[in-house]
């Protein structure tokens, strides 16, 4: 019976630690969400963030509150401040999504929550790709065209603007939109050599596939 | 990416979520906040480590299990560690952070500032009255606070805490300063604590020796700097900031030590309600 109880007790501390851990994640959570993107990109244009998170963006008094609670700086280009607590939850965010990555991390504390997570605990880095995939997909000027890209640069691996003008036969104005869209999202990177699939993408390209 | 709640939904569970993960809400950030400990105390205080599945979760987390039970350097368990402080002073208004200005021919200049109005702002994001944002730092403060008055005596922790809590600062000439000895040494004369009892008192509650974590440093612009750093207690309430201040006057310089008491308000709290 002891024994018992302190098997319960466990599983309801742990439950409630990585229940907490997962809320944080940002395609869980709106602002860690919004949080995450800026650090990812390292700064984005207002004007984009305007439209993608209104209710933080458009109303002075809500911007200049979020700005000062997390330590966002708010000009032409949005930033995390260097050494707020903002730029210090997004750096721990990401240790968070690299540990529910790890297979062995989740399948122990699985194997202890069984029946609150009888399919397992999410693996929230491939699950917080899932919501820019989709995210992407629903964005109304650029999104079709920017998917369009992407499967073009997943194909080859690597592609210039050039290249993704010529094989995909567009403009390159459409290029450019299309592929900060995707750099936005964090899908892609760009190197001299042209754009390359983002790391979490090259880790779970079926994610991609199955859109 | 929104989804249906709120701003102020997402605000108030990303708040929830991080007192959530400070240690009076759950065992395994406490584990980690009271490592390195020795194996046989912390098997006593926690006997849930002993089940061996649960050891694995938190060596997964990266928790060591030797003599000692200690955070693996560079683990998530020590991410843990020091989100736990951060949250700590960002929810109480006590987050220290550097910036740096231009100020033509001097340069940069780094000075230490504090977001000191987290909490308000919060407020205002999620139209909650202050008092109902949560305080880690306070609910910890109260759980230690209580626990250390079972073991010595209300009066005497009571009294203690109150009077490191008279003291703004605490300045020496020295390193490691005479005055901050002769302060704890006045304290547990006023509390009547023997030598050992209170060199635990003041190990558990103010500070224990090399445990100092540097934060940063300032660069003023006639030349002079001080490097800042926290104290860490055993229970990591930490109420002393140290201030390594150097500077130069022509051609003498000197340095000046000051020990600055913090999270004031939440410890006071904290002693109101055990009293």
């Amino acid at each position: 019976m002891a024994g018992e109880h302190v098997e319960k007790e466990i599983a309801k501390q742990l439950s409630n630690f990585i229940n907490a851990l997962i809320a944080l994640a940002p395609s869980r959570n709106y602002v860690t969400q919004l949080l995450y993107l800026i650090k990812i990109n390292n700064s984005i244009d207002y004007r984009i963030l305007e439209d993608a998170y209104p209710d933080i963006v458009k109303d002075e008094y809500v911007r200049e509150s979020f700005a000062k609670a997390f330590g966002v700086s708010f000009k032409d280009k949005v930033s995390l401040e260097p050494g707020k607590y903002g730029e210090f939850l997004v750096d721990f965010i990401g240790r968070v999504l690299q540990l529910f990555e790890d297979a062995e991390f989740r399948s122990k504390v699985s194997s202890l929550l069984k029946d609150e997570y009888p399919q397992g605990i999410p693996n929230l880095a491939q699950e917080w790709l899932e919501v820019r995939l989709k995210g992407l997909s629903s964005e109304p000027t650029y999104g079709k065209l920017a998917l369009k890209v992407l499967r073009e640069i997943m194909r080859v691996g690597r592609a210039k603007t050039e290249e993704l003008e010529k094989n995909l036969n567009i403009g390159r104005g459409d290029v450019i939109e299309a592929t900060n869209l995707l750099k936005l999202y964090g899908l892609i990177k760009e190197d001299p050599y042209g754009f390359i699939p983002s790391e979490s993408l090259r880790k779970h390209p079926q994610l991609f596939e199955g859109l | 990416m929104s989804g249906e709640k709120s701003l102020k939904d997402h605000i108030i569970n990303l708040i929830n979520a991080l007192t959530n993960l400070s240690p009076s809400r759950n065992i395994i950030s406490q584990l980690i906040l009271l490592t390195p400990e020795d194996q046989v105390t912390m098997s006593h205080s926690f006997p849930e480590i002993n089940i061996q599945d649960f050891r694995e979760v938190l060596k997964a987390m990266g928790m060591m299990f030797g003599d000692k039970i200690e955070n693996v350097k560079d683990s998530f368990a020590e991410a843990v560690a020091k989100l736990i402080h951060k949250t700590f002073d960002w929810l109480d208004n006590e987050y220290i952070y550097f910036s740096s200005e231009y100020f033509g021919q001097y340069g940069f200049v780094t000075s230490q500032k504090k977001m000191d109005d987290v909490r308000s702002y919060l407020a205002k994001l999620t139209g909650l009255h202050i008092d109902l944002i949560p305080n880690p730092y306070l609910e910890w403060g109260k759980l230690v606070v209580r626990k250390l008055s079972s073991i010595y005596g209300k009066n005497k922790i009571t009294r203690f805490v109150k009077e490191l809590l008279r003291q703004s600062s605490i300045t020496d000439r020295d390193y490691r300063g005479k005055s901050l000895q002769d302060l704890i040494n006045k304290l547990g004369a006023t509390i009547g604590a023997t030598p050992s009892e209170l060199k635990e008192i003041c190990e558990q509650i103010v500070y224990l020796d090399n445990k100092s974590e540097f934060i940063g440093s300032s660069r003023y612009s006639s030349g002079a700097w001080s490097d800042l750093w926290i104290e860490h207690g055993k229970y990591h309430l930490d109420p002393l900031l140290y201030n390594y201040y150097h500077y130069t006057a022509g051609y003498d310089s000197g340095a000046v030590y000051t020990f600055e008491v913090r999270h004031k308000g939440s410890l006071q709290k904290a002693l109101e309600e055990l009293t």
